[in-house]
């Protein structure tokens, strides 16, 4: 009986101008949200590459004097090969999907420069100067069409499923046989969604094809994908089962729509930055700029103590610049100074990230993005953690620096070339994809169970 | 084939139906007839299974409609008052989808013969169902209920929209259906069609089987009388 | 007199309507958390800057005697002011810097974007009594004006209406009567609250114009949602029933509110990409070492100066040639810097000239534009903080320069500024221009957002006339 229904559902389907509409903004924008994707991913990794390749072109310079220098082709001066010029760079590098998701990418900073010279602040390259203005309108990715859009063609698809039947009356001509309303509601339901959001399915797969991504990624991906456009099925059911009111229907719908994607997400992200309000960046700015003038002050003091705390150092070349060691010493205070606040920033951040974790099951659409954006490794938490081991990196640069620097001598080709090139471990993903996936179903499950106790089953 | 025992029908503190109780066997046509609200409609929607009764049962084929709604449609065909139509699939489109929500294999020159003997035009075999007249549609709906090939037949003003000559052919489409074992419970307005099509023929007032006439004892004007002075004592107690 | 007994029927049936009324009382209640939401973030934004400047200004003056130059590397921070109406409208306040580090040989761009330390959803909007306007607004209005044809088309009384003599225009006149008024109803409450809220977030800075910009924004906003009412009013009257009418316009408030706006970013950068960070910070570190790495404007530097001294040698200079080479390249520097922002500023008024275009399609387009100008907290009020900032960074570096290159005498680098010195280094405070100033940036938008409301009359009003005719042939 329900593939009579759906072959019924194909023809009118195909006939209606209003479907086919639906199906091509569904193909035409979910296409356009990945080619968006792929646009941005193409920027991002050329400006990385530029980057990379800079301070990789200076490096190398700086190694061939250094070698020239140890192997006596060229005179040591003050300023050649020294040991506060060594840098490297620090790129956060795009998950394999995050041309699916961009989340924070557009925003946060992505590229460093790790070296005596900079501090945890000065170690991230002026990236602000995008058009404020079209940050805020945010970017047309493929987790924005899923959440966002696709939930909208599902409910131009849905609401009127039995609702015109109902009310013309042929409702009657078509129960009058063996079959019931639940029947025809889901047959009809899953029909359409399940062209629609198959659709979709295929335009994602096309989206990982410009990927090489673990199978477990495209699995975990699909999944929250899946249940997520299954959330909205069960609901659309649960319903449509209810009324017999198209209007009703569409509004009911459209209401939750409204509540599940914009306001609960509002709420909970007003009473979560309340809660756990971020530090003041500037309070940290301040604090390290304290630093900062405190080691300028007491430079001296601060030299005579560290070669107090190595006595095995002797003091190379006179001749080398004294505020080489004076803006080391002024970044190592920043980092001592300013490790407090540190801390509190990543208490408050995890602390926003547990109340964000407990509070998104209050909405799908929140948990989905969620999801979606740690597995595209284009979440807060993910920029949080390249900046941390960015932070990590450069103080070991320093440790290994900082004696030659503060001596006024020089490290050896040997200590530079162990210095790893910086490739930080990527974020887990952790079960929150899983349990994402987990909660849509049970959820989706419970409005199903809802639909059948309580839904009608006949006109 | 259609039974009725004791079936009672209350909305609130309506009694829409009162402790009904009829049997249509096969090979007879039994029509309702009454005013507008006396509970025609609701007992064919009590027949449908569309609404549970609040006492008694209505079988079909000895299967309880309540209990087991989906049997019990299996083996009834419906022709609404309005037949409503999928408007953009065509008069053969909409005859063969609910051909087969009614379970039977029926070839495609069958449902062609249906639309024939149900009297629509071949041209509008395969036009699109939103250009159809009332009459039109009603002729499709008859070819879906012979399609179906039931045992029980539900009518709902069948011939409401129909011309004299349609009128005429349909209640001779009935007449053949009777002769094939089929029972057709019919709620109709028109006296005349129902005498001349029916075999017994009740009048409902107020949800009450007030009386049993039989077609064949009973003149058109002997059953107009009857059919009135029932209504005037139902028009003289509401006074 | 028709119209208005049409109209004052109309709004029966709008109060009668529960899910609307329901609506209306949560839009009220999203509108009360949005501005009291807006404006604590907006005065501890201020109180956050405030603190900033006076610890900024502590740690300056403590610096104690400093060799000038390397004052200058330090530097101070320029803090960007907040207007109180970026309670109302944050615009871009929180995407743009919130400071600018004003240092020697380098003009930065402002950093601290608000935005990055938010660290929640980025998909969805935050809340503000601006989106409450633009977005939720138009769909109670839609869901209050749906029926307004399309209901009595259905239910007959449209037809029965004309049918007794009463004109299609009077029918118009008393739906649009009844818009207004609704319109009306819905904005004074909201509009109550959002000024209340300005007028209660405490900032230091204030606008010199805040009485004409929040005139301008009611007026922007009232014809932004009249233009609404029109289009409800016209696919109302085109729709045979309130179904159809209902889908019409949600999907009009989809695809016109959420849809477009959001793609409209992309369009903007696929047209006029964004220059790679890399790539411009790569200029200004060339522009910053362009002076020192050319012997050439070294030696016109020198013979300026000799010049202007009338010294044969620079050893026979009355001041410390390198603080004057100091100020030289900066001189030589700015120029240049300012080159490179107007370019930059080029490229992102051309993506914002896209954006104006497509608000002859989106009239959500134009009024989130025309919104966060007049409440200033768009790109043009921020451009002019950084440009203020950057003067004053020009002024404090020339004083320390001078300092240097009039007092180091034989010093040299090794010369330190007295303490006092510092305290003659102005604090930047910033100040919020008028909005003549931006006033022709936002005429295209203007000009937008009424040719919308002209279309939406001419539709409705065209939409109406048919279905008098329709209704009459039936």
């Amino acid at each position: 009986m329900t593939t009579i229904l759906m072959k019924l559902e194909w023809l009118r389907l195909r006939r209606s101008l209003a479907s086919r509409l639906v199906f091509a903004v569904a193909l035409l924008s979910s296409l356009y949200a990945v080619w968006s994707g792929l646009h941005w991913k193409q920027a991002y990794l050329a400006g990385q590459a530029l980057h990379e390749t800079q301070i990789e072109e200076r490096m190398q310079g700086w190694r061939t004097a250094l070698a020239d220098i140890e192997s006596g082709k060229a005179e040591s001066t003050p300023y050649d090969a020294r040991p506060m010029d060594v840098r490297q760079a620090a790129s956060h590098e795009p998950g394999e999907l995050t041309h699916l998701a961009i989340g924070y990418r557009d925003i946060m900073p992505s590229r460093l420069t790790l070296g005596a010279w900079r501090n945890e602040i000065s170690m991230v390259e002026r990236y602000e100067f995008d058009n404020p203005l079209i940050l805020s309108l945010g970017r047309f990715d493929f987790a924005f069409f899923l959440i966002v859009v696709l939930p909208v063609l599902m409910i131009a698809l849905s609401f009127d499923v039995v609702a015109s039947d109902l009310t013309s009356g042929r409702a009657r001509l078509v129960l009058s046989n063996a079959v019931s309303l639940r029947q025809v509601i889901y047959a009809r339901l899953l029909l359409r969604n399940g062209l629609l959001c198959g659709l979709v399915l295929l335009v994602l797969l096309v989206g990982f094809l410009f990927a090489e991504a673990a199978a477990s990624e495209y699995l975990l991906w699909t999944g929250v994908c899946m249940s997520y456009m299954v959330f909205w099925f069960a609901l659309i059911f649960c319903l449509v089962a209810a009324s017999r009111q198209a209007e009703a229907v569409a509004a009911r719908l459209l209401a939750c729509w409204l509540v599940l994607i914009f306001a609960i997400p509002a709420v909970v992200d007003s009473a979560v930055q309340a809660l756990n309000p971020p530090p003041s960046k500037l309070a940290h700015l301040s604090v390290a700029r304290i630093a900062e003038a405190e080691a300028a002050r007491q430079t001296a003091a601060l030299t005579e103590g560290f070669l107090a705390d190595h006595p095995d150092l002797s003091v190379g070349d006179e001749e080398v610049p004294g505020y080489y060691r004076g803006t080391f010493l002024a970044n190592e205070r920043v980092r001592e100074y300013t490790a407090p606040t540190v801390a509190d920033f990543r208490a408050a951040a995890e602390a926003r990230e547990a109340g964000l974790s407990a509070l998104q099951y209050l909405s799908p659409a929140l948990l989905a993005q969620r999801a979606l954006y740690r597995l595209a490794q284009a979440d807060a938490a993910a920029s949080r953690h390249f900046l941390d081991s960015a932070g990590t990196r450069l103080a070991e640069i320093s440790e290994l620096v900082g004696p030659a620097v503060i001596s006024r001598n020089r490290i050896s080709l040997q200590e530079y070339d162990q210095i790893t090139p910086f490739d930080p471990e990527t974020l887990p993903v952790g079960a929150g994809a899983v349990t994402g996936m987990a909660y849509l179903l049970a959820l989706s499950l419970l409005l199903a169970l809802a639909s059948l106790r309580a839904g009608r089953n006949s006109i | 084939m259609i039974e009725a025992r004791n079936l009672t029908k209350r909305f609130g503190n309506t009694t829409a139906l009162n402790d009904l109780s009829f049997t249509v066997p096969a090979r007879e046509t039994f029509c309702f007839l009454g005013a507008n609200g006396a509970g025609k409609t609701t007992t064919i929607n009590l027949f449908l299974g569309f609404l549970p009764p609040s006492a008694g049962s209505a079988l079909v084929c000895g299967k309880d409609v309540a209990e087991e709604p989906e049997a019990a449609r299996a083996l009834t065909a419906y022709i609404p008052e309005q037949v409503a139509l999928y408007p953009e699939l065509t008069g053969f489109e909409n005859l063969k989808f609910f051909a087969s929500l009614g379970g039977t294999d029926v070839s495609e020159s069958d449902l062609i013969s249906g639309l024939e003997a149900a009297g629509l035009q071949q041209d509008a075999f395969h036009q699109r169902a939103v250009t159809y007249s009332k009459g039109m549609r009603q002729k499709v709906g008859i070819a879906i209920a012979l399609a179906k090939r039931a045992q029980v037949l539900l009518l709902d003003e069948p011939m409401s929209g129909l011309d004299p000559k349609a009128a005429n052919d349909f209640c001779e489409l009935l007449r053949n259906m009777n002769a094939r074992d089929v029972a057709i419970l019919m709620v109709t307005h028109d006296l005349f069609r129902a005498r001349e099509v029916g075999h017994r023929l009740g009048i409902l007032k107020a949800g009450e089987l007030v009386e049993i006439v039989h077609a064949s004892s009973v003149s058109a004007s002997e059953l107009e009388e009857i059919y009135l002075a029932h209504m005037h004592d139902a028009a003289g107690k509401a006074a | 007199m028709i119209a208005r007994q049409i109209a004052g029927k109309d709004l029966q049936l709008v109060f009668r309507n529960r899910r609307v009324m329901a609506v209306f009382v949560a839009v009220v209640l999203v509108m009360l958390g949005a501005v009291l939401i807006g404006a604590e973030r907006t005065a501890s934004f201020d109180r956050e800057r405030g603190s900033a400047l006076a610890a900024d200004r502590e740690v300056w003056l403590g610096q104690g005697a400093r060799n000038p130059h390397s004052a200058a590397h330090f530097s101070r921070y320029a803090f960007k002011p907040l207007p109180a109406l970026a309670s109302f409208d944050p615009g871009t306040v929180d995407y743009a810097g919130l400071a600018v580090w004003m240092e020697a040989h380098r003009r930065n761009p402002a950093t601290f974007r608000y935005a990055e330390s938010a660290g929640a959803s980025s998909t969805f909007e935050s809340l503000s009594p601006a989106w409450v306007l633009q977005a939720l607004v138009p769909l109670l209005i839609a869901l209050a004006l749906f029926p307004s044809y399309a209901g009595e088309r259905e239910d007959g009384t449209l037809r029965q209406l004309l049918g007794t003599g009463v004109t299609a225009g009077a029918v118009f006149a008393g739906k649009l009567l009844a818009a207004l008024r609704l319109l009306l109803l819905i904005l004074l409450p909201l509009v109550a609250l959002s000024v209340l809220a300005v007028m209660a977030t405490d900032v230091d800075t204030h606008q010199p114009d805040p009485l004409l910009r929040t005139l301008c924004l009611v007026a922007v906003y009232g014809l932004y949602l009249l233009s609404f009412c029109l289009v409800a009013i016209g696919v109302s009257a085109l729709s045979p029933h309130r179904r159809s009418a209902a889908i019409a316009l949600f999907a009009f408030w989809f695809v016109f509110v959420v849809l477009v706006p959001r793609l409209a970013g992309d369009l903007a950068l696929a047209r006029t990409p964004q220059p790679d960070a890399t790539e411009i910070a790569n200029s200004l570190g060339e522009i910053g070492m362009a002076f020192w790495d050319s012997e050439e404007l070294r030696e016109s530097a020198r013979q300026r100066a000799m010049d202007e001294y009338g010294v044969a040698t620079v050893e026979d200079l009355p001041i410390d040639y390198a603080a004057y080479e100091l100020q030289f390249s900066e001189e030589y520097a700015d120029p240049l810097y300012a080159k490179v922002y107007r370019e930059l500023n080029g490229v992102h008024a051309a993506q914002e000239r896209t954006l104006s275009t497509l608000s002859i399609i989106s009239p959500t387009l134009a009024v989130a534009r025309l919104s966060a100008g007049l409440a200033g907290t768009d790109r043009a009020h921020h451009l002019a903080f950084t440009e203020e900032a950057e003067l004053h960074r020009q002024e404090i570096i020339k004083q320390m320069n001078d300092d240097m290159m009039l007092n180091a005498g034989d010093a040299g680098y090794s010369y330190q500024s007295d303490p006092a010195f510092w305290e003659e280094i102005a604090d930047f405070h910033g100040s919020l221009p008028p909005l003549s100033r931006f006033a022709g940036r936002y005429l295209w938008d203007v000009i937008a957002l009424l040719a919308w409301l002209g279309a939406a009359f001419l539709f409705a009003r065209t939409a109406v006339a048919r279905a008098g005719d329709m209704e009459r042939v039936r």
